[in-house]
């Protein structure tokens, strides 16, 4: 077993065999005692009064353990959501800008912003969840320039729909937020469904 | 907008929310980043409370350990379940801080017992109070290493593989802290007894 054969970078190993008095090795008396949940897995251990000692010890120590289904509902929660939110919302990572309206207007809004409205408007289509969505200006990453812009967007989409319409569905309804709601030019719309998932409040038997 | 992620789903379900949500706020959507803060941080305060021996602790350690996995996001490929990750991201942020706090505390100089609050009650009616009690103090002793492979072995019930990935060091080593921490404190439980 390995822990009989300590790894020769690790001399600090060799010092926890220990032997009881039958000659077992403590280590894995403890290790059988954690897997089988009792003594009784290895025959010696159960008659062994040694073996029985070192595995009552352990069993003293659990006794004292928290139970593993402690329920924790005294845990408030919405006091660390709040503040790790506080500290999140101080290093935001809004994206590129994007520009906003005609060519000639000094317009602009954070990339972040704009997605966030863009999966909004794609999840409105029923059954549709929106991932993730990328917004980019014409021209290269280093000078982007003004005009319609690119969008990119991941949906995962409930069982059973027609993919098809569905993603036809998600273009118009992007496009018309895009247009009515943000009045960002998009010159293009890639809408790929990164994978399928389970319509909620959908009774067992209806599942494919 | 978030409502069909409610508190029923199953594990699979939740998993497919969760990569989801990532995948979002790794492009700075703070609101699926604060979903999934919501949905995970009954968890992993849970799991810092038993590193820590204290609730203000656990609180601070899982409120840097989030932050940091926003910061991280943009880098995370989701090799591992959002879960999964963040259970490393604390599990790392409650070893810096308890390798911090104690130089290699010898038994005998341990002179504040870590309990909770609820458990430090003086009134010694129950033997198993006064066990859980000893056993605070005594991990109180521990390393931090010792302490954090040995909660993540026999409360949380993690194979020796997952401790070691969690706490960086190799499978062997992680066993042999896991024995020495038990050595130590049934020796501490038994004086006691």
């Amino acid at each position: 077993m390995a822990m009989n054969h300590p790894h020769p970078d690790d001399p600090a190993e060799d010092e926890d065999l220990e032997l009881l008095a039958c000659g077992r090795d403590l280590a894995t008396v403890w290790e059988q005692a954690g897997a089988a949940g009792t003594a009784g897995a290895d025959p010696h251990t159960a008659a062994c009064t040694y073996c029985r000692q070192a595995v009552a010890d352990l069993e003293h120590l659990r006794a004292a353990l928290p139970p593993v289904t402690a329920p924790s509902t005294d845990i408030d929660t919405a006091a660390v959501v709040r503040r790790v939110m506080d500290a999140v919302r101080l290093e935001l990572r809004p994206g590129r800008n994007l520009p906003l309206g005609e060519a000639d207007e000094e317009s602009w809004i954070y990339e972040s912003v704009a997605a966030r409205t863009l999966r909004n408007a794609a999840q409105q289509v029923p059954g549709v969840l929106a991932g993730s969505c990328r917004i980019a200006p014409p021209g290269s990453r280093t000078s982007p320039a003004r005009g319609p812009v690119t969008v990119r967007l991941g949906i995962t989409v409930a069982y059973g729909l027609d993919l098809q319409a569905t993603t036809r569905a998600v273009r118009e309804s992007l496009a018309r937020a895009a247009r009515d709601r943000l009045g960002l030019p998009v010159s293009d719309v890639h809408v790929t469904v990164t994978d399928l998932h389970q319509p909620p409040d959908e009774s067992q038997e209806a599942r494919p | 907008m978030n409502a069909r992620w409610g508190p029923d789903e199953d594990e699979q379900t939740a998993e497919a929310g969760d990569r989801l949500l990532t995948v979002r706020a790794a492009e700075g959507d703070e609101e699926a980043f604060e979903m999934l803060v919501h949905r995970h941080s009954r968890a992993v305060l849970q799991l810092a409370e038993r590193f820590m021996g204290s609730r203000a602790e656990a609180e601070d350690a899982v409120q840097d350990a989030f932050v940091s996995a926003w910061r991280s996001l943009p880098e995370y490929r989701g090799e591992a379940a959002f879960g999964t990750w963040l259970h490393r991201i604390v599990t790392n942020r409650c070893l810096t801080l308890l390798r911090a706090r104690r130089p290699a505390a010898d038994l005998d100089a341990v002179t504040e017992p870590v309990a909770p609050e609820h458990q430090s009650s003086p009134a010694r009616a129950a033997e198993s109070h006064a066990a859980v009690r000893d056993l605070a103090h005594a991990m109180g002793a521990l390393s931090a290493e010792q302490r954090v492979c040995w909660v993540l072995r026999e409360i949380e019930g993690q194979p020796y593989e997952t401790i070691a990935q969690a706490v960086g060091i190799r499978p062997e080593a992680a066993r042999a802290r896991v024995f020495r921490a038990r050595r130590m404190l049934t020796e501490a439980m038994a004086a006691w007894r």
